[in-house]
């Protein structure tokens, strides 16, 4: 299977993003699968966004594009974070 | 950088009847401190409305408002217990809406960086007991006491 690559964003690109992508690519590397990722601020997804397999977001992605889109929030909230991570791995290993 | 905790940055049972009201007092401490540029707080309010931060957990709601690197100095938090709810919309969902009573405006211009800290920020805000005991906080520098212990 090819290395998967993730896109993770939020408004700036620094601050809650951050802490989504650490959660999420500490459960993938547990979880055995090959990918990468980049973090970046929403105003990227145009340009780059059909680049990746998945896009997490932790703001609205007001932009029509192919790509799937996985609110990052309750990786923040806490509230449903274990079913969001089986969600991110049913997209990656479809 | 260490990211900043200071006293007069950390204000318990604030009053505010609106987010921009409550941005600006929040920000005041920082900008006086020197840790983030005099524009701000409109920065933040500018920010929030385009990209909303509200969080809502169980029983309360919690929001982080911050803004584009450029504007900070050095790295800074500001925290807040509110006297009286204040609306926010919901990140990510902003058809949602949700009653803030902590407040935490992150003046961080690196993310890796502060990394640990944003995590301890959310661990924090996901801990129903430590965030009880913020808001039974009664004065400044009890929740100034409390914020250092849970953040650093």
């Amino acid at each position: 299977m090819a290395k998967k690559r993730i896109l993770f964003v939020c408004a700036t690109g620094i601050a809650t993003s951050t802490v989504v992508e650490e959660k999420v690519c500490d459960y993938l590397r547990e979880q055995g699968i090959d990918f990468e990722a980049d973090q970046r601020n929403v105003g990227s997804v145009p340009s780059i966004g059909n680049d990746f397999d998945l896009i997490v977001a932790s703001t609205q992605v007001p932009y029509d594009i192919d790509t799937p889109v996985i609110s990052g929030l309750p990786f923040l909230t806490g509230i449903g974070a274990d079913e969001t991570l089986k969600k991110i791995k049913d997209v990656l290993t479809k | 950088m260490d990211v900043s905790i200071e006293p007069g940055a950390i204000q318990a049972n604030l009053t505010a009847t609106s987010q921009d009201e409550l941005f600006s007092k929040m920000a005041q401490p920082l900008v006086l401190a020197g840790k983030v540029h005099d524009d701000f707080a409109q920065h933040v309010i500018d920010r929030e409305k385009a990209f909303p931060t509200g969080l809502p957990f169980e029983n309360f709601g919690v929001a982080i408002p911050h803004t584009d690197p450029e504007h900070v100095i050095e790295p800074a938090v500001a925290v807040a217990t509110l006297a009286e709810p204040v609306e926010f919309r919901v990140m990510g969902d902003p058809d949602q809406t949700v009653l803030v009573t902590l407040v935490f405006v992150l003046a961080l211009n690196d993310g890796y960086a502060h990394l640990e800290f944003l995590q301890k920020v959310i661990k924090l805000a996901q801990d129903a007991d430590s965030v009880e005991k913020m808001f039974s906080a009664r004065d400044d520098r009890s929740l100034f006491e409390l914020v250092k212990r849970f953040l650093t």
